[in-house]
């Protein structure tokens, strides 16, 4: 076991923060909070629809099924007992960049928890059966996601603003892979994504550091390093003009989604463009896990000032998330019965290219700041929230930068926004995607 | 394995971290404070008896419209000016009503918590209703209510409620209203309904996070001192800041199953909703429901149900029950979204279960896991500021004490094999349901 780094005297994000990695190359993140007695153990992989191809699109996500589907150790039925008879809530999900199960326990339950990630890691079954009945089951996930027309929107604006990039399908993947793939393709995409070496795992709770570490290294020091998978090299080309899509559904409501390309989470530009969202429509914090996207713009906020309150939409809102590549800015909104869709693209798009002239005054600045600063605050409350920040951006960059979130923050001037604005919306770079309603007969 | 009387987990039990301060201001108001130092942020909610269910079947949506309307404007300051605060600190306020209690919430960094009080209280107590946010309110009202007529989860439930509760219970309507309420709700209708339900003495203020018993103590006073006591009403009174939701009328399943469909052909899955009235809070098989509910319909994904819906025959994305014991005998409901194919198939499956659980007994292994489950996974309702909110306003609200989640593990542990098959046989009517189903499906039969 190799110590890292020890961080005894730091505050918020990483105080009390131990990261250390195992000789298998495991990262293990573990910070002890007393205040409740649980514990939320995190396994992380860097896997997710990036690293599929067309004919297995949907593959991270359908692994991630298989995978609470019992292991050689642990039957299906088991694990869920198990968890639950601890008072534990699970789950897992998918994204773009990463894979993630989590367990949060009673505290004096953690070797339970680690004893099922260390089973999920090396020795899930891939049970043909469970797999058949696993591809009804996420059939029927993507239909119930199709039932709404804001998912429709999202696919049809990602799939026209993102070409060569894997970022460009659904998670879930294409309906015609569901059906086709086979138990090859997902117990291949297991083999290669779970090794130890390509995880992080993350511990925060109601325990004692050093006895949680030896706890780690009994379960997991004995899981060998695979090969390390290779990175995506696929890189998006700038856009040349705008796109527009529309999608045709019975329905009863029309929605409105706009997407420019935005900055990696690691890129310069990223910051500022999260402050500049803030300004335009209200700060957002950068927990997938704890929602607040697509929440209504803030009442000051000039996104809101130029389609709520003229009552040309109902909700507007907008959003920048932290992925490892150049992923998607949007703006969505609900738009009222009888609104033309030229006045709506028209506030929008006059509301961006103010942002573009002119830097915000101190003021809005101050108030984006503060809003970002209090997310962050609120994503802190809970052990499981602390846990869900420390994996996600050690998987989609490094855990450090989530503490340097705050002073980054900070430096941001007006000008930086006024500039990141005007190169971020263009006009150029947008995609600009319609749900119409037809009658429903 | 055994219960232990004292909860489970690390070095103390979550029951002595967990200690709420409890006090009655003179107009009557109680306030709870439970001190969280995980974070500098604070979570403040007041909850008031005004919820849907003092509406009409003509009035339905009235609650809603009413605390929604709270933060859009005060004799004090207009909407924007409350923006202004709200967003100038990063905080955030919200208020709505639920069938019972309606209120007023905000989160914010400890360092604003006294502004909030404010602010909470300004909302609650002192609200404008300007004429021009009244109508832009209605238009949004109008909009959810289209979009919701687009959800086959809403539509299904919606349809249950419709079923198995007369035209006149309050549980028979939606909290949002209709189209043609909504339309008519005047601006006076929205002041009369709260003057006449925004009371000091039918109210609770809890307020959780990084803040101190002397702090939260002092801006109650000033902020919520001048909230008139009623003459009529005694302070504290015996009958409880609930009273007025003491009387929910009582409901009884349909005397056959009854079924209901909304055919929406555009849609790519089907939601269903069946089942019928359930229990009270206050009913003395509270707990055993819990247990037997747990077995049936929660334990690991969906207990029974999802066991041979879900797993064994593939038939349903998700299922699940739940019994909504409240003031009133709220929904017992098992809800599936499954293939249109398969609804008829999904409705038998459903019903099988239903029927083995009133007349045969739990196996010892399955109470142990859903007692063990209940009681093991009390202390993650008191990980966040609003989940410790949230148990703080459940205790006030059924009168629990404060001793309650001591105590629980006793109350959950006594349950028998026996009280499990007592409470089905009680509460559970396979052959009385309501049967609501939405989506893109046709009737073979």
């Amino acid at each position: 076991m190799i110590a890292l780094k020890s961080e005894g005297d730091m505050t918020g994000a990483t105080a009390d923060l131990e990261a250390v990695t195992l000789d298998n190359g495991l990262e293990i993140l573990v910070r002890p909070i007393h205040t409740v007695p649980l514990v939320s153990v995190w396994c992380w992989y860097h896997v997710g629809s990036k690293d599929e191809a067309p004919g297995i699109t949907g593959a991270s996500h359908w692994v991630e099924h298989m995978n609470f589907k019992g292991t050689r150790g642990i039957s299906r039925e088991d694990l869920k007992v198990w968890i639950e008879r601890a008072g534990g809530f699970w789950n897992g999900y998918t994204w773009v960049d990463q894979t993630t199960y989590f367990e949060t326990l009673a505290a004096d339950s953690l070797d339970l928890a680690l004893h099922i990630e260390s089973e999920r890691m090396a020795e899930c079954l891939y049970d043909p059966e469970e797999l058949e009945s696993e591809r009804s089951v996420i059939i029927s996930e993507l239909q119930g996601n199709e039932n709404n027309p804001g998912y429709l929107l999202d696919v049809e604006v990602g799939a026209a603003a993102i070409r060569a990039h894997p970022y460009r399908w659904p998670t879930i993947g294409w309906l015609s892979d569901l059906e086709n793939m086979t138990r090859e393709d997902l117990f291949g995409h297991y083999r290669k994504y779970y090794v130890p070496n390509n995880a992080t795992l993350v511990i925060v709770g109601d325990v004692d550091t050093s006895a949680t570490l030896r706890a780690v290294e009994k379960r997991f020091g004995q899981i060998p390093a695979g090969e390390r998978p290779r990175p995506v090299h696929t890189r998006e080309s700038v856009q040349e003009g705008e796109r527009r899509v529309v999608v045709e559904r019975p329905g009863t409501t029309k929605y409105l989604q706009v997407a420019f390309h935005a900055p990696a989470f690691r890129d310069d530009d990223f910051v500022p463009l999260w402050v500049a969202d803030a300004v335009l429509s209200g700060g957002k914090g950068v927990n997938l896990w704890s929602g607040g996207h697509g929440r209504n713009a803030r009442t000051t906020s000039p996104l809101y000032g130029s389609l709520v309150e003229p009552e040309l939409v109902s909700v507007v809102s907008s959003a920048v998330l932290p992925t490892e590549a150049p992923y998607l800015y949007t703006i969505s909104a609900t738009v009222r019965e009888g609104v033309a869709e030229q006045a709506v693209e028209e506030a929008v798009f006059g509301t961006l290219a103010k942002m573009a002239d002119e830097p915000p005054d101190d003021r809005a600045l101050r108030k984006a700041k503060n809003q970002l600063l209090a997310a962050l605050a609120f994503d802190d409350e809970g052990i499981t929230q602390v846990a869900h920040q420390l994996g996600y951006f050690n998987t989609i960059a490094r855990h450090e930068l989530l503490a340097e979130l705050p002073a980054r923050i900070e430096a941001v001037t007006a000008d930086d926004v006024r500039t990141v604005s005007a190169a971020r919306w263009k006009p150029s770079g947008r995609t600009v995607g319609w749900f119409r309603p037809q009658e429903i007969s | 394995m055994t219960i232990r009387s004292a909860l489970p987990g690390g070095r103390e039990s979550s029951a002595a971290r967990f200690s709420p301060d409890r006090f009655v201001l003179p107009n009557g108001l109680a306030v709870l404070h439970q001190s969280n130092p995980t974070s500098p942020a604070v979570s403040i909610s007041l909850r008031v008896a005004a919820g849907a269910c003092l509406e009409s079947p003509e009035t339905t949506g009235l609650a809603n419209f009413c605390s929604g309307m709270l933060k859009r404007g005060t004799t004090r300051r207009s909407k924007q000016e409350i923006g202004e605060v709200l967003d100038f600190t990063g905080s955030h306020l919200g208020s709505s009503a639920g069938r019972h209690t309606a209120g007023v919430g905000a989160k914010a960094r400890s360092a604003d918590f006294e502004q909030m009080m404010e602010l909470v209280a300004e909302c609650a107590l002192t609200p404008s209703f300007p004429a021009a946010e009244v109508e832009r309110m209605r238009g949004d009202l109008l909009t959810v209510i289209r979009e919701d007529e687009d959800d086959t989860r809403q539509v299904s439930m919606d349809g249950l409620r419709r079923l198995v509760y007369a035209p006149d219970h309050p549980y028979a309507w939606r909290l949002i209203g209709n189209e043609e309420t909504v339309t008519r709700h005047h601006r006076d209708d929205l002041a009369e309904f709260h003057a006449r339900h925004f009371r000091a003495h039918s109210s609770v203020l809890v307020i959780v996070g990084a803040v101190e018993r002397d702090q939260v103590m002092l801006a109650s006073e000033r902020c919520f001192n001048d909230w008139p006591a009623d003459a009529d009403e005694a302070p504290g009174q015996a009958a409880g800041p609930f009273a007025a939701l003491q009387e929910v009328p009582a409901a009884s399943p349909p005397p056959n199953t009854v079924r209901d469909v909304s055919i929406m052909p555009a849609k790519a899955q089907a939601d269903i909703a069946l089942g019928h009235p359930g229990i009270r809070r206050a009913d003395a098989d509270y707990y055993a429901v819990a247990v037997m509910n747990m077995i049936l319909g929660r334990f690991a994904m969906g207990g029974r149900l999802g066991h041979s819906v879900r797993e064994e025959q593939g038939m349903a994305y998700y299922t699940f029950s739940t019994f909504d014991a409240s003031f009133g005998p709220g929904p017992f409901v098992v809800r599936a979204g499954v293939h249109p194919d398969n609804v008829d198939a999904a409705v038998d499956s459903i019903k099988v279960e239903l029927e083995r659980i009133r007349t045969a007994a739990v196996r010892e292994e399955e109470l142990e896991n859903a007692t063990s489950a209940l009681i093991h996974s009390l202390p993650r309702a008191l990980e966040t500021n609003e989940g410790l909110a949230t148990t703080l306003h459940t205790i006030e609200q059924f009168d629990l004490g404060l001793d309650y989640l001591e105590k629980y593990p006793r109350l959950i542990g006594a349950i028998t094999v026996d009280d499990v098959l007592a409470a089905a046989r009680n509460h559970i009517h396979p052959g009385r349901l309501g049967v609501s189903i939405a989506g893109p499906y046709s009737e073979h039969a």
